[in-house]
Order: structure tokens, then sequence, then C-alpha cells
């Protein structure tokens, strides 16, 4: 808070309390409290006021890890799930494969922490009132299918699917915020940055994926490649106002 | 011997300088006082000191790390303030005093003091801006949400959010189209190879996704246009169309495409591009060139960042839903605007050399969105140019140079303009000021107006002059230069000030104070000649907690580049008006090296005050009268003087009656009298001393002076002091003499030819 003189004071003045109050009192008011951008001038705070303090995290491959870090003016969450062979020299080892013949799906929106070895690859913390800001990163593929028909001799292979389409989408309390829109055939690494506001409550923040395919072949024999993930991160900042 | 009348008056009022005056306790002039908000009387407690303090005896800006110093310090330091706004941002304690001069507008933030500390405390906004010239208003600031928009009609409108954070407001250009790249059917049937700056995404024709009709029918047509988005939500205006045509042939191509976005612009990020909207025709099935000017376009995507420039479209017609934005949504401004305001959830724009009677305002919410539609011509109803927009109550008031018109929302939410008066104007919008419980009070052509009242309930807009008293003051305004009269109101004095540029000057030098504690106005102006330059205030502008902040006209004697002679700076840099017995600092340039300039600091005495009665004939100017004597009721301020003088009969010559000091008489100069602040100078026997001095309650006493006038028809005394004074009231002895007037004939006793 600026403070100027409130009452002048010179030389063979009749001294009044006022005169010796009121100027110390705009003093005073700044140690109850009545402060504002002032106080802190420019650069007067600067990134190493900032800075993280001595949380250190491991985060471990192979399994689900990650840390919670409410802060003053912020908390950081994070939750990875990695493949052990990250870094090394097969990467194309799936972490998860879902056999879209085979395995239990729906058509709809199918939750990542739904399947085995996923169950805790969610975010859950108490949120203050703020913003959610954060991404998910997937690391995923989803290839075409071929298929393959024996009968009578004749051995016919055809391939089907590029026009199958996969979309992921972060989900915070079941409410979708972020999609990642049509996705064809490939092997992607999938980036969805997502904000929203929140209340102080309880968030949970997960990532499901939804995926369009042909119908199941009455005749032949499936070939496709099912739909894999390799390593997935989920991470947000609870930005307070 | 005391005189057989005397005239009382309990308080005195403020100026009023109209003949016969219907108050005779009024004055003729009082400058640089204020009304005690303690207990009423006129109080000459007030100076100015440095908004950013240097501190100490010697001030070294510092090591200069931006370009060109010199220029810095001549624009900082030597050039006047041509405008001063004090923003506090919204939810935030965040207060920053925007100041302009020399064409930088910045701000200072923190007060560190010390070498090198000047400019670390120097935030630059923005330089090498228009620097008004005498008839225009300058820079307008206008709080929108926690944002600031900064025009002045000639420099790119700036869009503030605090810190250092600035980009330009609104869309000023068009948006620029994407470029699709042609899709190439026949690559599929493996007649041709892909050729060069084509594309061939396809789909089976039996897709859900996917553009165009399969069937070797008809070409497939579509036109893409795009906007940006802005961090206020705003959308720009849609680009140009550009087209797509494709027709499939053989078997092998008759698939549904996808149409590949080579070049997404990317949008300007001056302007605070977030995210881009792409919209698309449907297929219109037959080239555009030839018919289909008038297709619709539906959003594809919004692209939710302002990087990446590659985007394959692939939904289909069926899926398009939301259509684009027309004309009437969105358009690109004039970057010209003078002024400007926010009002009912809008920006309002308006004047300016180019648009001088064009009002233009936005999509509520949405500050950034003009519709091509949304504005008003007001050129066809006399008044003039407008001169400014103020938002008051619940309406817009648009000043025009000789009208003022108002907005208000009318019936179905419309908006309605309409002429509040005619023949009242003003150029001066600096000055239009809300002042609690009085209205929006603003200096004209020939005084202060205020307009009060609304529109709604029952209640009726008045435009009033208030200022009929000041018959002597308001002519000595320069009317040409009434655009850089400048006003503030302040809750913390509860006055509001106007100063302004008197004939003569090109800068403003006087000023008008009107007091709500008592409803009365009192002047501001150098009573020494030479030393108007002491009042240069040429801005004007209050803090959150009413303090008010003066932006001045600095004043060098001498060269304030050259060591020899030194030059002397006053008025320095920022002010504030406050309990400072001075002036300010005075600057010395003292040493300069390389890239430093030290200046030695001193004090400025504070120029004189004074109350000076109107002229008074004791209610008969028929008759004579004799004055013996003038007795005052002041606070008691201790050992420090104030002097009296008198005149007679409308004469400029003024007679002194001595200095008196402050105190109780029947104490002074003894060790009853009260304790006054030392050090100790042999003036009084009672210094203060902390923890054993006795304090008194605040006194009034009664001051004599004894003045000796002849028979006179009309006297007038004044009251100076350098030091603080309090004047309550007076009371005035004197005898009348049944002397009537002379006859009007006495041109022909004394000779006088006819």
């Amino acid at each position: 808070m600026k403070t100027w003189t409130q009452i002048p004071i010179e030389q063979n003045q009749m001294v009044k309390p006022e005169n010796l109050n009121d100027n110390l009192q705009s003093y005073v008011k700044e140690f109850n409290g009545d402060l504002n951008g002032n106080n802190f001038p420019t650069y007067s705070l600067s990134d190493a006021n900032l800075k993280r303090t001595t949380d250190s995290v491991t985060l471990i491959a192979g399994s689900t890890t990650g840390f919670y870090v409410p802060k003053s003016t912020q908390g950081f969450y994070r939750k990875r799930k990695s493949s052990s062979f990250e870094g090394g020299t097969d990467v194309y080892t799936p972490l998860l494969s879902i056999n879209l013949f085979q395995d239990d799906w729906t058509k709809g929106w199918n939750r990542l922490n739904y399947n085995s070895g996923w169950e805790s690859y969610y975010l859950d913390f108490d949120a203050r009132e703020g913003m959610l800001v954060g991404c998910a990163t997937i690391d995923w593929q989803h290839g075409t299918d071929k298929l393959l028909c024996s009968s009578g001799g004749i051995n016919f292979s055809g391939e089907r699917g590029n026009d199958w389409v996969s979309e992921w989408g972060v989900f915070v309390n079941d409410v979708l915020v972020a999609r990642t829109g049509f996705i064809p055939p490939k092997r992607h690494t999938t980036e969805i940055p997502f904000s929203i506001p929140c209340g102080s409550q309880n968030i949970k923040i997960d990532v499901r994926w939804i995926t369009t395919i042909s119908d199941y072949a009455t005749t032949g024999t499936p070939h496709g490649s099912p739909f894999v993930i390799f390593s997935s991160d989920l991470w947000v900042r609870n930005v307070v106002r | 011997m005391l005189a057989k009348k005397k005239v009382t008056f309990e308080n005195l009022a403020g100026i009023e300088q109209r003949w016969k005056a219907p108050t005779p306790n009024a004055a003729d002039d009082v400058t640089a006082a204020r009304v005690d908000p303690r207990g009423g009387g006129w109080l000459f407690d007030r100076g100015i000191e440095p908004w950013w303090d240097p501190g100490g005896d010697y001030f070294n800006p510092g090591e200069v790390t931006i370009p060109s110093p010199t220029s810095v310090i001549e624009d900082l330091f030597v050039d006047k303030v041509d405008s001063l706004f004090v923003w506090s941002k919204q939810n935030t304690e965040q207060v920053y005093y925007l100041v302009e001069s020399g064409g930088r507008l910045y701000y200072f933030w923190g007060n560190k003091q010390g070498t090198g500390a000047f400019y670390s405390d120097y935030v630059e906004i923005d330089s090498g801006r228009h620097i008004p010239k005498i008839n225009e208003p300058g820079t307008q600031y206008i709080p929108y949400g926690n944002r600031l928009l900064i025009i002045n009609g000639y420099d790119k409108p700036l869009w503030f959010y605090g810190r250092e954070r600035v980009r330009n407001f609104g869309f000023t250009i068009p948006t620029p189209s994407p470029e699709p790249l042609t899709i190439q059917p026949d690559y599929l049937d493996g007649s041709e190879e892909l050729g060069l700056g084509v594309a061939a995404p396809n789909f089976s024709s039996k897709s859900t996704i996917g553009l165009g009709y399969a069937a070797n029918e008809e070409p497939n047509n579509f036109d893409y246009k795009m906007t940006f988005i802005t961090d206020t939500g705003s959308e720009s205006p849609l680009s140009s169309p550009t087209g797509i045509t494709w027709q499939t042939d053989a078997a092998a191509t008759q698939k549904k495409f996808g149409v590949v976005i080579k070049h997404l612009p990317i949008g300007p990020t001056e302007i605070g591009v977030v995210a881009r909207r792409l919209y698309r025709t449907k297929n219109q099935r037959q080239d555009t060139a030839t018919a289909a000017g008038d297709a619709v376009y539906y959003l594809v995507n919004q692209i939710n960042d302002n990087t990446s420039e590659f985007y394959v479209d692939i939904i289909p017609d069926g899926q398009l839903v939301d259509t684009a934005p027309s004309i009437a949504d969105t358009s690109t401004i004039q970057s010209g605007y003078s002024f400007g305001a926010a009002w009912n959830g809008s920006i309002w724009l308006a004047g300016g050399s180019v648009n001088p009677t064009r009002i233009i305002y936005s999509k509520q919410g949405l500050p950034e969105q003009f519709g091509g539609f949304d504005y008003f011509d007001v050129g066809n109803t006399a008044g003039g140019a407008i001169t400014g927009l103020v938002a008051y109550y619940n309406n817009l008031i648009v000043f025009r140079q000789r009208a003022i018109d108002i907005v208000r929302v009318g019936n179905g939410g419309m908006y309605q303009v309409s002429q509040l008066t005619p023949e009242i104007g003003t150029t001066a919008v600096n000055t239009a000021k809300l002042v609690a419980g009085v209205g929006l009070m603003f200096l004209g052509y020939d005084g202060i107006y205020a307009i009060t009242g609304g529109l709604d309930g029952g209640s009726a807009v008045s435009v009033q002059k208030i200022s009929n008293g000041l018959s002597k003051e308001i002519p000595l305004i320069n009317r040409a230069a009434l655009p850089r009269a400048t006003a503030v109101y302040s809750a913390k004095e509860r006055e509001y000030w106007v100063h302004y540029i008197q004939n003569g000057f090109t800068y403003p030098t006087r000023g008008i104070v009107y007091h709500l504690e008592n409803g009365q106005f009192s002047l501001r102006h150098s009573l020494t000649e030479g030393q108007e330059y002491l009042w240069g205030f040429t801005a004007l502008a209050a803090d959150p907690n009413g303090n008010i902040i003066i932006g001045t006209q600095p004043k060098w004697v001498g060269n304030p580049f050259a060591l020899i002679p030194a030059p002397e700076g006053y008025l320095v840099g920022l002010h504030v008006w406050s309990g400072k017995k001075g002036w300010g600092k005075k600057w010395v340039l003292t040493a300069i090296d390389q890239n430093n300039y030290t200046y030695t600091i001193s004090d400025v005495n504070k120029p004189l005050c004074v109350w000076q009665s109107d002229w008074l004939d004791f209610d008969d100017n028929s008759i004579k009268h004799r004055v013996f004597n003038v007795e005052v009721d002041i606070l008691a301020y201790g050992d420090t003087q104030i002097s009296l003088t008198w005149q007679q009969d409308y004469s400029h010559v003024e007679y002194n009656a001595g200095a008196q000091k402050q105190a109780k008489s029947e104490f002074l100069f003894t060790t009853q009298e009260d304790a006054v602040f030392g050090p100790d100078n042999g003036a009084s026997k009672n210094y203060f001393t902390v923890n054993s001095s006795a304090l008194q309650e605040p006194r009034i006493v009664r001051l004599r002076w004894d003045v000796n006038t002849g028979l006179v028809d009309h006297f007038k005394w004044s009251l100076y002091g350098l030091s603080t004074f309090h004047v309550l009231g007076v009371d005035i002895h004197y005898s009348d003499v049944e002397q009537l007037p002379l006859n009007q004939r006495i041109n022909i006793q004394k000779g006088q030819p006819q």
C-alpha cells in the first residue's frame, strides 16, 4: 500500500494528538494487513521463491505410480503407467492388449482403469476452488484387420479397417472435458490437454477410449490387430484462485 | 475603542465572484485549501510530495539498461505527463499507476529507492505513442472486468492484463483463409501418381466418415472459412472462403475423401488468439466459381490451440449442425476510435478523426466482438462530433461538441440513442467524473455542469450548471485547450478537482475544486507571477484510498542535460496531494558519466495560500464606513505565523496588517503555551518532549488585526500563510458615517468635457 504524509508537521507548530497518530496510523495499517500489490514490487518475487520444495518422487516403470503434492497456491497430481521396456529396445510390447473380437468392451466409452492391472490408474484428490489444468498422454495403437477365408481350396485374404476410428477422452467426475476427435488406425502418442474450473470438492479424473470397428465377420477368421496401450501418463495442476 | 457595529460570519463560504454576492461570507479567492473533514472551516494544510521518492539527498536513476538513456530521461523527467490512470485490477490487490509521458506508457511498481532501483521499478507497456496536441484529449483508459483497454485514436488499441502482459485489442484486419489441398481421386485407380501439392486420404463409399459423394455423378464442392478465438472468448470475423472441388471417375476412385487443410493460419499472438474455428459448407455439388456464393457455413471443429497448422477434415455433412457467425455477429473494427466506455457488458467505442459521429458496441460479454450492424451514427442530429463516452447510472452519456446524447436500453432490449440536451456540450471528456452525491460533473465551455438523476423509476435526468459563482475564474479557461483539462474525484478528500489550461499557457496551471463537505468551490493557482509552474498539474487521478495522484509538467531551469550551469528541475515525476509541508523536490543535476545522471535532491517550499474575502459593503454602499479591526477565529497552530492584509474601494493595493503567531495570546512565549515541534530555535518556551509534554485539545483562538481604513464604501481582507492554518469565521468591527454618495452631476462641477 503506497502511503504518504497525512498531516503536516513543521518546526514550531503546535503538537496535536492527530499530528502524531495520523501519520503513524498509515504505517500501522500495514501491520494490520492493509497490504496490496505495491508491498511486493516487481521482481521482488522471483522463480526461486516459487520453486517446488523438496518433494522427490520416483516413478517406477511397469507399475502405476504417481504423486499428490498439494501446495498453497496450486497442487500437482500425477499418475503414470509405463512399460518396463521403456527406454529399452522392445518398445512394441504393450502393457495392455484388448482383442476387440473377443474381450469385453463396449461401443461407448471404455474406462482404462477397468482393466486388470490398471485399477489404480486414475487421479482421486480433494481439489480447492480454482482451475484444473492438465494433460493425458497415451502411447497406443489400433491397427487394421486382415480377414482370412479358406473355402473349397481357395484361400482369400481381404483387408479391412481403413475407416476404423478411435477416440480418447478425459473425464473429470464422469464429465467429458476433453476429447481427441476421431483418430484413424496407426500407432499414436496422443496428448489430450484439458482445463476445467472446479470447486472445493473431491475430484476423480480418468481416461477412457471409444472405438468404431466393423461388425464381427460371420465367415472367415479375423486376424486383426488388437487395441493396445504401451504407456499412459495423466497429470493435473489444481490452480487455486 | 469598541466599534459601534460589527459584522459576524460564523462560517466562511467558498468562492462567489458575482457582483453583490448572495452570500457575503463568501470568498473572492481561496487557494490550496480543503474543508476540514473533522469539523469544517477552511484548512490550508496540503502540499505535494513525489509519488516515487528518490530518498536521501542524492538520486541516481541507475545503470540504464534500456536503450538510449538520454531519451528515457527526457521522456520521464522532462516531458509532461500526458495521461494518468490508476487501475485497481479487479479481484486482486494489484494497483497500477499508469503514466504516459514523452510517448511512453509505463508504470512503476514499488519504491525500492537507491541506485538502480528506479529502473527496476519501471515497467514500460508501450513507446513511440502519439503525444496529444493541445486540443486532443489523449489516451483513454477503459476497465473491463479485470482487463484494461487503452485507446487514443492514433496508436494500436492495447488490452492490458496487468504485470507486463499487454496485447493488441480487437480484430482490425481480416482473418486469413485456410488452404485445403486439392483432392486427386484418380490416384486411387493407379493411372496417376500423386501430384505435388495434392492429397487423397480416402474412405470406403460406405464409411460413416469422409466427405463427398463416392459415385461418379456430379462434382463435390466444399468451401472453407475460419475464425480466430481470443482469450476474451471473442470470435473474429469469418475469413474469405477457399474452395475445393473434385469428382470421382472410375470405380476404384469412387470413395469418400478427407480434406487436408495443409495450412490452417496461426492467429497473431499480439491479439491473444487461443483457439481457431474451422467452418465449411455442406456439399454444394457444383463449382463455387459459378453459383454457390451464398452458401451456409457450418462449424467443423474448434482447434483448441494456436500452433497446429495441419488438419484433416473427415466430418460428414450430416454431422454439421452449428452455423457460422455472420457479419452481424462479428466484423473488423477500425483502430481510430478515440473514446470508449464499458457499459452494459459491452465495450463501446466512438469518435476520433476517422469516425467523428459513429458509436460501435461489442457483443455483451465479448469485448472484442463487434457486430457489423451494431453501431449508431449521430451525425444526422445537430451537436457535432463525439467528444467522449461515459457510463452513468443505467445510461451511457455521449458527449458531443454542442450536445449531450444518451444511450439507453429500450423496449425489447434494443439500444436507443436520443439527445439529452442540445447546445450544452464539451470537449473536456477527461473532466467527466462521477461524484458521490452529485452525479456526473464535467467542465463545459462556460462552467462546471452536473448531470443528475436517471431515466427510470420516475426520475428525470437534468443537466445543471453549478459554477455560477465562478464568474471571474471561468473566463480564464483556454477554450481551444479544453480537451487537455483534467479532473479527479477523491472519496478521501471529498473533492472534485478540475485543472485546465488558462489563456496564454500550454499546460494546465489553474484549478477549481468542488468541496462536497460544504458544497462550495475553491481554487488552485499560484499567487505569485512567474511561479505558475508550481501548479503545472497536467493529469489527475485518484488511487483506491482516495489519494489524489498528480501528473505534472516538470519545470527545468536551464538545460536539463548540461552540467554547467547546473539545471534545476521542479515537479519531476508523479506527485501526490498529501499532508506534506512542501511542494515536491528540486532536482539539481550534479554529475554525468557514461550511463548515469546524478541529481542532488532538496525540498521545495510550499507556495503561498490565501483566503480572500469578497468586497463587503456592510449592507449599504451609499454611506461610508470606517473599519477598525478584523477578528478571525482560527484553530491554534502554535508558533507559526499567518498574515492579514486589507484593501479598500476595489483597489488592488493591499495594506499589510502584519503577521501573528497562531497561539493563545495569554500563553504566547511562556512555558504555559501549547507544546510545539522542535528543533528548538528559541521561538517557543515549550518544545515538545516525548513522554513528558502535556498535550492540549485542539483549541479555537481569536486573533485580532487592527486595520486603519479611512472612510470607505467597500472593504476586503485576506489571510495569507506559508505554514498550516485553519480559518473558521470572522468578526469585522466598523462604524458608519452618514455621508451620501456624491451627486451624479459632479462632472459639471469639475468641468469635465462631455
